[in-house]
Formats: C-alpha cells, structure tokens, sequence
C-alpha cells in the first residue's frame, strides 16, 4: 500500500476493487531519471568516482522536497558515489534507501580525457552508439541496451499502482550519469546522433527527465531534461 | 486558481503545457486508465514545480497537503524562476461576455420528507458553476418599454442554453450536458413590476422539463450503464435592469423541482431519486475567479453553434 497524502493507492496484485478489470490495467513503468547533483571534476590522475562537492549535497537535498518522488516505489541508482548520493536524502525522507546497481552505472571510459580529445570521443559516442569510441571506453548502444534491461527488469516490483476505480503507473527514481542517460534515451526515442549530442551538452547537474514506459509499446518521453527547476 | 482541466490535458499552448509540467508531478501523473483525467489540486512554484496535489474532497487531507507544499516552497522556492511570464498565445479565443450577462450557479439538494442518503459528504453536497449570456442575449428579459405588467420572453437561445447547459445534477460531480432532445418543455418570461428614473425590476417566472437517457461505458471493466435521467424545474425569481448601461445590476433566480437518475461522474449512483434539487443563478463580479469559464463551455452548442 502506497500512502500519497490523504489518497491511499493498492498495488495491483491486491484483491481487485470492484468495477475495475486488472487486465485493463496498463502495464506502464514511469522512470524519474535524475542526472547526478554537482561532484569533483575529473582530471588527470583523480579517481573518476568522485562524491558529491557541498553544493552538490545542498542540491541533492533540495530534491527531497520535490512532489515528482512521492508516488515513487523505489530508489535505483549507478553504483558510483555521486549517484547514490543525489537521491540519499529523498530516498531517506520518504523512508525507504538508494538501491545501487552497476547495470546502472555511467558509461564506462577508460580513465580521463583532455577536454579536446574527451570532445572528440563523446562525439563518436553519441554519433556511432554501435562502436566503441575510444580504448576503455563502452559503445553507446551497449551502455543503453544494459541501462534499458535494468529498468525492464525493474519492471515486475514495480507494478501499476490502483485503487478503487483508478490506475497510476508504478513509479522508480534513478539517478545515473549523463552519457549513459542520453544514450538510453536516444535509444529509446530514436534521437539522431546530433540530437542526443545537444541533450547531452545541455544536461544540468542535477537535470530530471520523465519518461514513461509502456510494456511493450514505446517510451514517451513526459518531462524533458532542463525543464524542472534543480 | 481554478482551472476545467479537461481541455488543458490537451490544449496545445502554453497554458496546456504548464499545466501539463504542473499535473504529470502530481497525483495522477502518468494515468491513461480508466481516464486520463488529471483533475485535483495542486500547489506549484512559478516555474512549475509541483509541491503538492491532491484530488480529495475532504479538508483534513488537503490541509495535510497544503502544509507540506508551504514546508516545500520553503525550501525550494529560493531556487524558482524569478523570469516575468512570456506572452501567451492563446489557443482558445475569449469568449466572455463583455457586457453580459455572467451568473454564478449554484447547485444543491433541497430537503426531503424521506432522506435515505448516505449521512456523509454526499448529504451536504453543493457545488459552483458559472453561466454566461451574451448581452442581446440578457437584454431579451427586459420588456420594452419598460411600464408595470409588461411582459417578454426570454429569447429561444437563453433558454436553451440555461436548460441544457446550466440546469444538470452537478451537485455531487461533473453531469454531461443534457442533449438538445432532452428540452421537453423550456420558458422563461419577466413582467415589469417597478419602474425608477434609471432601472426597471422584473420578476421571472417559468418551466424548464428535460428528459433524457444517459448512456455510458465504465471504462475500468467495460460494463455498460444507462440511466433515465429528468429534472422538472420551475423558475422564479428578480432582477434589476439598469437602463443606462444595458446591464442587469441584480440577478436572483432559482430552478428548483424534482430529479431523477445518475449519469457517469455525478456520482448519484445511490440516489436516483426522484428527489428534490435547486439551481439558483446570481450574478458574479468579474475578479479573475468570476471569469471562471462555465463547466461545459467547450461544449460545440453551448453558444448556439452547429455541431
């Protein structure tokens, strides 16, 4: 049972409410994705999983407040500091924890890059998700394909939330980092390689997008990235 | 702020899309089953972050609510848009009536001899709507000239907009308009009784009988329903004309008789009565919330027009 301020909603697997078939219910997973609040820059010779800077945790607690998290069943995050800690405070709120996964994680780079050359590799990332743009590096498509498995695994804990005459879809906050969010995306709404480009350089930290997904049918994007204030 | 949500789930502007930011972090965001309706309350920064929503008729939840959007607004309202709004593009055209006639209706069950209702929300159930009349429209109630006993007919269009539009059970819930067959018996008529130097009082009187059969499909496991519905409304009341600015500057009139039947969202599933029910229309300011539009506006034959 999921309480939602004065309006109590049943999971789907309950005894079904009179008046309503369950299977008409629309098997739809809504993702908040949550690019990461503000952590250390990379650099040479810094590790690449760096936590949260202050403002960053300031930001990460200003999520907290948001209504976009109420009706979420789940906290999933990158297994990376950064992204546990962006959603730590509004999974602790809401009393439930930050769930890591590594299928989660930011696309894998084999360590850091010279803003120059960094531009050049993330261009071929997003441009030719089939190939791996640089040593060490994952190709996009396979960052957004095991990305996208997670979130369908994810799928079967968090059914549709119904009550007596009504269905919402089931709710998981994720926080991750930007390539591989923009590559999953790109994937799913079929983004040119220019179009994910430009998402990506537009990403805020943090950034939420929306995005629901619909058992078998495509993802509809809800609330782009840049939209909410963060 | 309120808003009739239906047309802004879809309405491809500005104000649809703010309110659409604004719905899809709230209660009811992502819901298509059994309707997408996104109705409720919601608290929202500037910017469009929601703080809080809620669809509820009781006040304890909803102060419960409302407490935790202030707490949130305090937190997060340091970091809302501070940008004036943009212009606005309007998808809809202004349809108040500039110089008309604007009536704020109110609905409610009247007193029985034998109440079986549910001693609960449903027993004190009223509810608001507006009405809207043109100014030709308004001024059809005023006999000319203007001398005690003179009588006039309240033109074709008034009446069947007030029958059809404003005369439905939205006591408890949101009743589709009545379908232009469902007027079995419609009108309204005014006589003179006080003529001053710049006004002239006349009584209303008259019967508004509508009779029809609802006909729904429960989306949530496709049953069909249907449901004899009629309201027999006798209509008295007053009004003043003001002479000078061709504008009633009092309007009291009340429809009140027996209904019966239930329709998809006016929850009268458990009183189909025939019962009795009042409407009665009074004018409104013209604050922003007395503009808010009528319930069914968007309806194609509310102003008259082909379907």
């Amino acid at each position: 049972m999921v309480v939602i301020a004065g309006s109590r909603h049943q999971s789907v697997s309950a005894p079904v409410p009179p008046g309503l078939d369950p299977d008409r219910v629309p098997q739809v997973l809504r993702v908040v994705l949550v690019r990461h609040a503000g952590a250390a820059p990379p650099g040479a010779g810094v590790a690449a999983d760096q936590p949260l800077t202050a403002d960053g945790m300031a930001q990460a607690d200003r999520l907290r407040w948001l209504n976009l998290f109420d009706l979420a069943t789940g906290f999933y995050a990158g297994p990376e500091a950064r992204m546990v800690g962006t959603l730590a405070p509004g999974a602790t709120s809401r009393g439930r924890e930050v769930v890591p996964m590594a299928a989660l994680a930011e696309t894998a780079a084999g360590g850091w890059l010279p803003d120059d050359r960094f531009a050049e590799v993330i261009g071929r990332y997003f441009a030719h998700p089939d190939i791996v743009p640089a040593p060490g590096w994952e190709a996009g498509s396979v960052a957004a394909h095991r990305f996208g498995a997670q979130l369908e695994a994810l799928r079967a804990s968090h059914p549709p939330h119904v009550n007596r005459d009504r269905a919402v879809p089931g709710v998981v906050v994720v926080s991750t980092g930007g390539r591989v969010a923009i590559a999953w995306l790109a994937f799913c709404l079929g983004w040119s390689g220019a179009d994910a480009k430009r998402a990506w350089r537009r990403l805020r930290n943090p950034d939420i997008a929306v995005i629901d997904l619909p058992k078998g049918e495509a993802a509809r994007l809800v609330i782009p990235f840049g939209t909410l204030e963060t | 702020m309120a808003e009739n949500c239906s047309p802004l789930q879809s309405q491809p502007d500005a104000k649809g899309e703010f309110f659409r930011l604004v719905a899809e972090q709230g209660h009811y965001g992502g819901r298509t089953f059994p309707t997408p309706t996104r109705q409720g309350l919601y608290v929202c920064t500037p910017g469009g972050t929601t703080l809080g929503a809620l669809n509820t008729r009781d006040a304890g939840p909803l102060l419960e609510m409302l407490q935790t959007a202030l707490q949130r607004w305090d937190h997060l309202a340091v970091h809302a848009t501070s940008e004036a709004p943009g212009g606005y593009d309007r998808f809809r055209p202004d349809r108040y009536p500039h110089g008309g006639l604007v009536l704020r209706a109110i609905a409610r069950d009247l007193p029985r001899e034998v109440d079986t209702r549910v001693d609960d929300w449903r027993k004190i159930a009223w509810n608001l709507d507006y009405a809207w009349f043109t100014r030709e429209e308004a001024s059809s109630l005023v006999p000319d000239p203007a001398r005690p006993g003179a009588t006039s007919e309240a033109s074709p269009e008034l009446v069947r907009r007030l029958g059809r539009f404003h005369l439905r059970d939205f006591v408890r819930g949101e009743p589709a308009p009545w379908p232009a067959d469902a007027l079995r018996e419609a009108s309204l008529a005014s006589v003179v009784t006080g003529v001053s130097a710049d006004r002239t009082t006349v009584s209303l009187h008259g019967r508004i009988r509508l009779v029809a059969e609802f006909r729904w499909v429960r989306q949530g496991d496709g049953e069909a329903h249907a449901s004899p519905c009629s309201f027999d409304a006798t209509l008295s009341g007053e009004a003043e004309w003001d002479r000078l600015t061709g504008r009633f500057v009092r309007f009291d009139l009340a429809a009140s008789g027996p209904r019966a039947g239930t329709q998809q969202y006016n929850n009268r599933p458990d009183d189909l009565g025939p019962a009795p029910m009042a409407v009665v229309f009074e004018l409104a300011g013209d604050t922003p919330r007395d503009r808010t539009p009528p319930h069914t506006f968007l309806h194609a034959q509310y102003f008259g027009e082909p379907a």
